[in-house]
């Protein structure tokens, strides 16, 4: 208490720049979380079965193929990472899709708010895990200032605009058939596929 | 009127010299013909549409008699005025017209002075060629082309020729025209203006009689015109009638505005416009740009155009003067998501003593079309210094609605953000710099240093604070709120345990989250004043899992234990999922003594073999995650004893050895007597002998047989002499014998028989003997 505020002064910078970065890195290994990402995941592709009773037959009729891009589930990926980047962008569009307009489902609300935290667990996990290991590339490559140019790394892939135009689908999808019930069901049906699919192939490209 | 060489003028004006020279030179034999033969022609056809024909009268005085001027002239003039109605229908030409005067002073009266040298031409005759070629042209000119830079001419007429002639009305003759010429002429068929050139030489070939000379000549012009119009296939340099396409054509895409950005090629030239046309994968033409048509600015907006912005799409411009128009310049498709650039996000911020609040505003209109999909994917970086002297930068990552915490009371910050998509590798533009000042000190400092822990039932929040007897309460929000942007301060929800807590703990039961993750908030209050909220504290359930201890379920069997590990039971007697892959340590003892063998396994059901039966064992269990990095292990179960069975097992083998020892022993007695019998009966009889038997063997030969020894034969010897001497008669009494009789000193040998060894010395007596006994 008797501290002088000079040195407190002092001592507040390292300090503060120790506590932001703590803060900012979370010092949470990507490899730990990995337990806890392919925990919640499963948990969430269960939900997205329970969440619903059963599929309605009547929508049966207005099931629309949504194409999703195959080779983005190929287990020949150069890059393991090009498959987690994938799920990362799948993970952040159901995500969006979810967070939006559900009042029109019929899913009850205990049940939307479990999937709305699930899907936000999972986002959280494979961010901090990417965002690690982007960090570790940049260690070696010069970061940026000004974000005006690409660089050679951060060359977009195709694939990812692929599954990009994928979500848009759903998207439009649901707009179309203005957020009914139906089309909910439909939409939760095929990210569940979405999602088994990817999950698998990660999986599979795991045990290589 | 001057033409340079590439203009397409030129080679028809070069080729019409070539034929004035050629037909000076031939035999016209068939030039009349010809010559009458295509004026009816002509003749019919006045009356209809102009077309693409070189009436074979433009070859001045090539065959025109004297005679016929006026009637020429008139014809000219009206396929010249036919011609000159045209440009109402068709585009503006690449080339301005000629005046109108041209045509009539093109025709000289009567032929140059032979021989007119091939190369330099006469305007006269440059001009009337170039409006023909203008007409030609004209139409396909603007269509024909599709990429920018100068277009092949040859290429150009040809359609030209093709596309016009149909076009036009009457292209039955044209057609009739073409193909004779074609079979007249192969050798400047050839050539790409063949259709055009027919009539002439279709004219030439008529006229030629087959003279080797006239091959010859023929073949040069070939070569001439070849050429000659070889350098017009280079593009164009004209005298300030053809326009360049623009320059530097570029596409820059910032959130929603979409713009295309040229350079105009040529400085020198004024009163330019542009045009900009789109095309989109589903429809195959080109669309013209609404607002882009003919503006005179060097860029054009196309965010207006609602396309879907993952689709291709592909632009072209080009400029305009006048009737003139540049070649289109064509952008290489794209994407436009693709090409977007991030731009700069909004930022609102509110000071605290010690904290900043953040609150951003993604990228683009709240109703962006580029970012829809993208709204809550951002990750914002920001970058912030303190205004003075040091301005040391420091970069973090926030949340769209986040605090900046350890700051410093009544100081200057500035910081700039910007948003990220990591996917696609988008890093956006920097926010312009924003500056604020952080608060005089509160009175009451926030609470700090919050933790969470937990237990098998509860989870307990502790945090620290500076000052006595204050009441605190907490708060929670659901964790996937912070990645919407907007205000979430009215979704804060109360601890209900933990309101108005006097210490600085407070404890909750496991139930009130359920899985996720979660933030927590102290506020210390002391009746009057209320500090500021604590640091937001993130909390992970997942990571915060406590491992329930199992069951274990001890049974022994014949002389080993088995375990029986069960999952744990909550207490509301709900069984608890673990999914997480648990190794189980199980300790073991035997109860009097104290030593513990620990093992490790993952099966739920065990068995311990070899134990020594009646004695009694304990086991105790937990539950361990032994996972890279996270090490977690559950409290130990309760001990559970079981005293072993007595050996179950020994007491059946002895009763069954007993059985079997039962059964076997009679059979082994009987065995035991069979044998005792047979060795009785060998070696120790019983039974005597027949008497018989007895007789013969107990004296003689079982004596002799057993008893034998091989004593020598006692021979029933007399012995005849008791002296040396012999005599001879008293030895024939004993004939019934025959018993060698030996002399003394055979007597005294035993076994001798010989007699003439003994006979040296008694002689005689043995011969008496021997008499003797015969």
């Amino acid at each position: 208490m008797s501290v002088k505020p000079d040195v407190i002064r002092k001592c507040l910078w390292p300090a503060c720049l120790v506590g932001l970065f703590i803060k900012g890195i979370l010092s949470l290994d990507c490899n730990f979380l990995n337990i806890h990402l392919s925990r919640v995941t499963w948990q969430n592709l269960r939900l997205l079965s329970v969440m619903s009773n059963s599929f309605p037959i009547e929508c049966l009729r207005e099931n629309k193929a949504f194409e999703l891009p195959e080779e983005i589930l190929s287990h020949t990926q150069p890059v393991k990472n090009d498959i987690k980047e994938a799920f990362y962008e799948a993970s952040v569009q159901a995500f969006n899709i979810f967070s939006q307009y559900t009042f029109r489902s019929a899913w009850e609300e205990k049940h939307l708010k479990q999937i709305q935290i699930g899907l936000g667990q999972q986002l959280q996990y494979l961010e901090q895990c990417l965002e690690e290991e982007e960090k570790e590339n940049e260690d070696m490559k010069e970061m940026e200032e000004e974000g005006t140019k690409h660089s050679a790394m951060m060359v977009p892939r195709l694939s990812h605009l692929e599954l990009r135009r994928y979500f848009n689908r759903i998207d439009n999808f649901l707009k179309e058939k203005k957020y009914s019930h139906c089309a909910w069901e439909i939409v939760r049906v095929e990210i569940r596929r979405c999602f088994y699919l990817l999950l698998k192939s990660m999986a599979l490209l795991r045990r290589k | 009127m001057a033409y340079s060489v590439s203009h397409p003028a030129y080679f028809h004006n070069v080729h019409n010299l070539l034929l004035r020279y050629l037909n000076h030179h031939l035999d016209g034999g068939l030039k009349l013909f010809t010559h009458k033969g295509r004026r009816s022609q002509l003749r019919g056809r006045r009356s209809g549409a102009h077309r693409a024909r070189r009436p074979p009268d433009s070859l001045p005085g090539a065959r025109a008699p004297p005679a016929q001027p006026p009637r020429k002239q008139a014809l000219d003039a009206s396929w010249f005025d036919s011609g000159h109605r045209r440009p109402s229908r068709q585009r503006s030409a690449r080339r301005t017209r000629p005046a109108p005067g041209g045509a009539s002073s093109f025709q000289p009266p009567s032929l140059p002075p032979p021989p007119p040298p091939l190369f330099p031409k006469p305007p006269g005759a440059a001009a009337r060629a170039g409006e023909g070629d203008a007409e030609l042209e004209a139409a396909p000119g603007a269509t024909g082309n599709r990429k920018g830079g100068g277009p092949p001419e040859p290429r150009g007429l040809r359609t030209t020729s093709w596309q016009s002639l149909a076009r036009r009305r009457g292209t039955e003759e044209a057609a009739r025209r073409r193909s004779a010429a074609h079979a007249a002429g192969p050798t400047l068929a050839r050539l790409p203006l063949s259709a055009r050139r027919s009539p002439v030489a279709e004219d030439v070939t008529g006229r030629a009689s087959g003279g080797p000379q006239m091959m010859l000549a023929v073949l040069g012009a070939t070569t001439l015109m070849l050429v000659a119009g070889a350098p017009w296939v280079l593009p164009a340099a004209a005298e300030g009638t053809n326009l360049k396409s623009p320059q530097n054509v570029e596409v820059y895409i910032v959130d929603d505005s979409c713009i295309l950005k040229w350079s105009e090629s040529d400085e020198f030239v004024s009163n330019v416009t542009f045009s900009v046309d789109y095309q989109i994968p589903e429809i195959d033409d080109w669309i013209k740009l609404p607002g882009c048509q003919y503006v005179t600015s060097t860029q054009c907006d196309f965010s207006s155009l609602q396309l879907n912005v993952y689709d291709e799409v592909k632009l072209r411009v080009r400029a305009e003067k006048g009737n003139d128009t540049s070649p289109w310049y064509e952008v290489d498709s794209f994407i436009p998501f693709q090409k977007a650039q991030i731009g700069p996000p909004e930022v609102h911020l509110e000071a605290e003593d010690r904290a900043v609040i953040l609150n951003i505003s993604p990228p683009g209109t709240q109703d962006s079309v580029m970012w829809a999909m993208d709204s809550s994917s951002f990750t914002y970086s920001l970058v912030i210094w303190k205004n003075s002297s040091s301005g040391e930068k420091r970069t973090e990552t926030v949340y769209p609605r986040d605090k900046i915490y350890k700051l410093s009371p009544e100081t200057t910050y500035c910081l700039k953000v910007r948003a990220r998509l990591h996917v696609q590798r988008k890093v956006g533009l920097y926010s312009p710099v924003s500056c604020i000042n952080t608060t005089v000190e509160n009175k009451l400092p926030p609470p700090e240093n919050i933790q969470i822990d937990s237990n098998n039932w509860n989870y307990i929040i502790k945090w620290d604070y500076k000052y006595e007897n204050m009441t605190f309460q907490a708060q929670w929000l659901y964790g996937y709120l912070k990645k919407f942007p907007g205000k979430h301060e009215d979704k804060w929800k109360q601890l209900p345990d933990c309101e108005n807590v006097k210490t600085t703990q407070c404890v909750f039961p496991r139930s009130t989250f359920s899985r996720g993750i979660y933030f927590v908030r102290v506020q210390a209050s002391n009746g009057n004043n209320t500090s500021l909220w604590s640091e937001e504290k993130r909390f992970d359930t997942e990571i915060q899992t406590i491992i329930l201890p199992p069951l274990i379920n001890l049974k022994s069997v014949n002389g080993s234990l088995r375990v029986y590990i069960g999952a744990p039971k909550e207490s509301e007697n709900k069984s608890v999922d673990q999914p997480y892959r648990l190794t189980y340590e199980i300790n073991f003892w035997e109860n009097t003594s104290d030593t513990k063998s620990k093992i490790l396994q993952k099966k739920t059901d065990f068995t311990f073999l070899n134990l020594k039966p009646l004695t009694v064992y304990c086991v105790k269990a937990r539950a361990l995650i032994l996972e890279e990095k996270w090490n977690k292990s559950s409290d130990f179960s309760d001990t559970v004893c079981e005293k072993t069975k007595p050996g179950n097992t020994s007491r059946t083998l002895l009763i069954a050895g007993i059985c079997i020892a039962l059964l076997i022993l009679p059979a082994v007695v009987y065995v035991v007597r069979v044998l005792w019998r047979c060795i009785n009966y060998v070696f120790f009889p019983s039974s005597k002998p027949p008497s018989a038997v007895d007789e013969y063997f107990s004296e003689h030969l079982l004596k002799n047989l057993l008893l034998s020894t091989s004593a020598e034969q006692i021979e029933r010897c007399f012995v005849i002499e008791n002296t040396n001497t012999v005599s001879a008669a008293e030895e024939t009494n004993h004939a019934g014998e025959d018993y060698k009789k030996y002399g003394s000193q055979t007597s005294q040998d035993s076994g001798n028989y010989s007699n003439e060894d003994e006979n040296s010395g008694s002689g005689l007596s043995e011969e008496v003997l021997l008499q003797g006994a015969v």
